[in-house]
C-alpha cells in the first residue's frame, strides 16, 4: 500500500512540474513569511480563505482555490471538488482546509482523504455555511471549526466576535427605519430571485429591508414579469453580482424590468451588490451587509459606515486588547 | 387526400392553434381568466408579448425542421442536429467569459450567439462539401461532431469561469426559456425573418417535393438540386439561429411539429410547411401556458423553463409516433 502510494505521489509530483495551473512557482505568498510555529495552509474555498485572512492567518496560506481572488498572488490548487493534488503535494502544507455540504463529508475527493490518512498533510473539512450562525460555527466549533483545526481558537473567537459586532452595530443604525420591500436578483435577465430561508434573506432583514417574495416561501425561484408587476411590487431591487459593474442607462441587465410600473422601476431604485464575496457566506458578510444597508437607507449611509468601522475599536476596548 | 380528411386535418390544426392562443390570453402566472383591475393592461400586454415570442420560436423551429428533413431526406432530422444551438451556446459563454476576464460589461448575449451560430454554420458548410456540392451524410456527421466539440468547449469555459452569474445564466439558457422582457427590435426582426423564409420555402415547395426523389431524377425534372440544398441549409440555419437567440435550445418542437403535420396533411411541402408552422406555434404557446400555470398554482416552484416541458411532453409523443418504425431494423 505504502509503495503504491509512494509511486502515486512520485507521479503526481512529476505531473505537478507541468505548469497546468499557473501561479507563483516558488510557492511563497506575496505577503510576509509564514510563522514557523503555526501550520502552513492550503485553502480550497474562497470562504475559508477569507475567514483565515480575517483571523490574521494570511501569511500561513501557501495555496488557494481557483475561485479565490487572484490578487492574493498564491499558487492555485484547483477547487474543493476538483483539487490539483500534485500542486498541493508540491507545496507541502501542514494543513489542507476544504468545505463539504454533506453531513458525512462524502463529497471530499477520496485521494485527498487517502493522502491525509497517509500523513502527507492534515486534512480538515469545514461544514459549508448557509447562515450567519453557520459562519460563526465554522470559525469556532470545537469539532469542525477553523480555530481548533489550526490550533488558534483565540484568533477564531476574535474574528467571530468582530463579525457579530459589525453586524449588530450596522443593524442598530437601520433597525428603526422604514423597511422597503426588496427583490434580490441573482440573474436579472431571467428574473432569478432569492427567497427566504437563505443567508441573503437573513442579511436583508439585518440591513433593514423585507423580502418582497417572502410569500412564495422558497429559497430560489425564477419569476415572471407579471408576478413582478402584480404581486411582488418591490420598492428596491438588488442585483447580486460579485465583481459586477455599476448599472448604466439602458443597461441590458434591466431589460426584464422595462415597462413595469412597480415602485423600484418608477423611482429607479436598483443597485448592484458588487462585493467579490457577495454570494459566499464568510466573514466578509458584514461588508456585504453594509453595501445592502447603504442602498436601502441612503440617508443613513454615513452612520452605517461609521458603525462598521467602529466595531474593531469597540471590540479591542471591551476585550482589553488586540485579538489578531 | 380525400376532401373530408383534408377538412378534418385543417380543422384540427386550426383548433389546436386557436385553443393555445385563447389559453395564453386566459392563463397567467398571476391568475386565471381575463385580467381586470389596476394592472390589467400591463398584465395582458405581458401575456400578449409572451404569446408572440412563443409563436415566433415555434414557427421558426417547425419550419426549420421541415426544411432540414427535406434537405437530409431524413425524418429524424431536427433543427439542432447541425450543432447550431451548441454553437450559439458557445458564443454566449465565450462572450460572457471574455467580459468577465477583461472587466467589461457583459452586453447583450445575442452578439455572442450570432457569432457562434454563424461560425458553426460556416464550418458545417465548408466541411460537408464534396466537389462543390453539399453531401447529405457529410452534413449530418459534421453537425454531430461540431455539436460535440462545441459542447466540450462550453464545458471548458464553464469550468474556467467557476460558479457565478455566468454559469447560472448559461445553465438556465441551456434549459430553453422564453426571455422575460418586453418585445423589442430583436423580436420584430425575428418575426420578419420567419415570415420571409416561410414565404420563400412555400415558393420552393414544389422543388422540395421533387427533391425527395433521387438526385438524378430530381435534376431530370428541372430542379437544381445543389442550389436547393444550399438554400435549404441557409434557410434552416437562419431559422434555427433565430429561435436559439430568443429562447435557447428547445427540444422536439422542430421534430414533432413537422411529423404531426405530415401525418395529418401528407408529404406535399406547401401544406406541410403551413401546417407545421401552425402546430409549432401551438406547441410552444401551450408549453409556455403550462409554465405559467405551474407558477400560478405552485408559486414556490416559479417559472419552469419551457424547454423542460417540450422535452417531457415531446419525448413520449415522439416515441409513440415512432412505434410503427420500431423493429424494422431487425428485418
Amino acid at each position: 500500500m505504502r509503495f503504491a502510494l509512494f509511486c502515486l505521489l512520485a507521479g503526481l509530483l512529476l505531473a505537478g512540474c507541468d505548469d497546468l495551473n499557473p501561479g507563483p512557482s516558488d510557492g511563497t505568498p506575496s505577503g510576509g513569511q509564514p510563522d514557523p510555529d503555526k501550520p502552513t495552509i492550503v485553502s480550497l474555498t474562497p470562504a475559508i480563505t477569507q475567514m483565515l485572512i480575517d483571523m490574521g492567518m494570511r501569511d500561513q496560506l501557501v495555496g488557494v482555490s481557483k475561485e479565490d481572488d487572484a490578487s492574493l498572488g498564491l499558487p492555485v490548487c484547483g477547487s474543493y471538488n476538483n483539487p490539483v493534488i500534485a500542486r498541493i503535494v508540491e507545496l507541502q502544507p501542514d494543513l489542507v482546509l476544504t468545505e463539504s455540504s454533506q453531513p458525512d463529508a462524502s463529497d471530499v475527493p477520496p485521494l485527498l482523504r487517502s493522502l491525509a490518512d497517509e500523513g502527507v498533510f492534515e486534512l480538515r473539512v469545514i461544514a459549508h455555511s448557509r447562515s450567519i450562525a453557520d459562519v460563526e460555527r465554522a470559525l469556532t466549533d470545537a469539532n469542525k471549526g477553523l480555530g481548533p483545526a489550526i490550533g488558534d481558537t483565540e484568533s477564531a473567537e476574535w474574528a467571530r466576535k468582530l463579525m457579530a459586532l459589525r453586524i449588530d452595530l450596522v443593524n442598530s443604525v437601520v433597525k428603526d427605519a422604514p423597511k422597503p420591500r426588496v427583490l434580490m436578483l441573482i440573474n436579472p435577465s431571467t428574473l432569478g430571485a432569492i427567497g427566504t430561508g437563505v443567508t441573503h434573506d437573513e442579511l436583508l432583514r439585518l440591513a433593514g429591508g423585507t423580502n418582497a417574495i417572502a410569500s412564495f416561501d422558497t429559497g430560489y425561484l425564477t419569476l415572471d414579469r407579471a408576478q413582478l408587476q402584480q404581486t411582488v411590487r418591490p420598492d428596491v431591487i438588488l442585483i447580486l453580482e460579485p465583481g459586477g459593474s455599476e448599472l448604466t442607462d439602458n443597461d441590458p441587465r434591466l431589460r426584464a424590468l422595462e415597462g413595469l410600473t412597480v415602485p423600484a422601476v418608477m423611482n429607479r431604485r436598483f443597485s448592484v451588490i458588487q462585493h467579490p464575496q457577495a454570494m459566499l457566506p464568510s466573514t466578509a458578510l458584514p461588508e456585504v451587509l453594509v453595501e445592502m444597508a447603504v442602498v436601502l437607507h441612503p440617508d443613513r449611509a454615513a452612520a452605517i459606515r461609521e458603525a462598521y468601522d467602529a466595531a474593531e475599536k469597540v471590540l479591542e476596548q471591551t476585550s482589553g486588547g488586540g485579538g489578531s | 387526400m380525400s376532401r373530408s380528411r383534408f377538412v378534418v386535418a385543417w380543422s384540427v390544426i386550426v383548433l389546436a392553434l386557436v385553443s393555445a392562443l385563447i389559453a395564453r390570453l386566459l392563463i397567467g402566472s398571476t391568475g386565471i381568466g381575463w385580467q381586470t383591475g389596476e394592472h390589467a393592461e400591463i398584465l395582458m400586454d405581458i401575456r400578449l408579448q409572451r404569446m408572440a415570442v412563443a409563436a415566433i420560436v415555434g414557427i421558426a423551429l417547425a419550419v426549420s425542421g421541415v426544411a432540414l428533413q427535406a434537405l437530409l431526406r431524413n425524418p429524424l432530422a431536427e433543427p439542432y442536429i447541425l450543432g447550431l444551438s451548441t454553437g450559439a451556446g458557445l458564443g454566449i459563454m465565450a462572450q460572457g467569459y471574455l467580459a468577465l476576464q477583461l472587466g467589461w460589461a457583459t452586453g447583450a448575449s445575442g452578439l455572442g450567439a450570432v457569432a457562434g451560430t454563424v461560425l458553426t454554420l460556416g464550418i458545417v458548410f465548408l466541411a460537408s462539401r464534396r466537389n462543390g456540392v453539399i453531401d447529405r451524410l457529410g452534413l449530418l456527421l459534421v453537425g454531430v461532431v461540431l455539436s460535440t466539440i462545441n459542447g466540450a468547449l462550453i464545458m471548458l469555459l464553464n469550468y474556467l469561469a467557476g460558479p457565478g452569474v455566468l454559469r447560472d445564466g448559461l445553465a438556465q439558457w441551456m434549459m430553453g426559456m422564453l426571455q422575460v422582457r418586453p418585445l423589442g427590435r430583436q423580436d420584430v426582426a425575428a418575426a420578419g425573418v420567419c415570415s420571409l423564409l416561410l414565404v420563400f420555402l412555400l415558393w420552393q415547395g414544389r422543388a422540395m417535393d421533387v427533391a425527395t426523389l433521387d438526385d438524378d431524377e430530381a435534376m431530370a425534372m428541372g430542379v437544381h438540386v445543389g442550389r436547393l440544398k444550399l438554400l435549404l441549409l441557409l434557410a434552416a440555419s437562419v431559422l434555427t439561429a433565430t429561435a436559439v437567440l430568443i429562447a435557447g435550445p428547445i427540444a422536439f418542437v422542430g421534430l414533432i411539429a413537422p411529423h404531426l403535420a405530415r401525418l395529418m396533411l401528407g408529404p406535399s411541402h406547401r401544406p406541410l410547411l403551413v401546417g407545421a408552422a401552425m402546430l409549432g406555434a401551438a406547441l410552444l404557446v401551450t408549453a409556455d401556458v403550462a409554465s405559467d400555470a405551474v407558477a400560478y398554482l405552485q408559486p414556490s416552484v416559479g417559472l419552469i423553463p419551457i424547454g423542460i416541458f417540450t422535452a417531457i411532453i415531446g419525448g413520449p409523443v415522439f416515441l409513440w409516433m415512432l412505434r410503427p418504425q420500431l423493429g424494422r431494423g431487425m428485418e
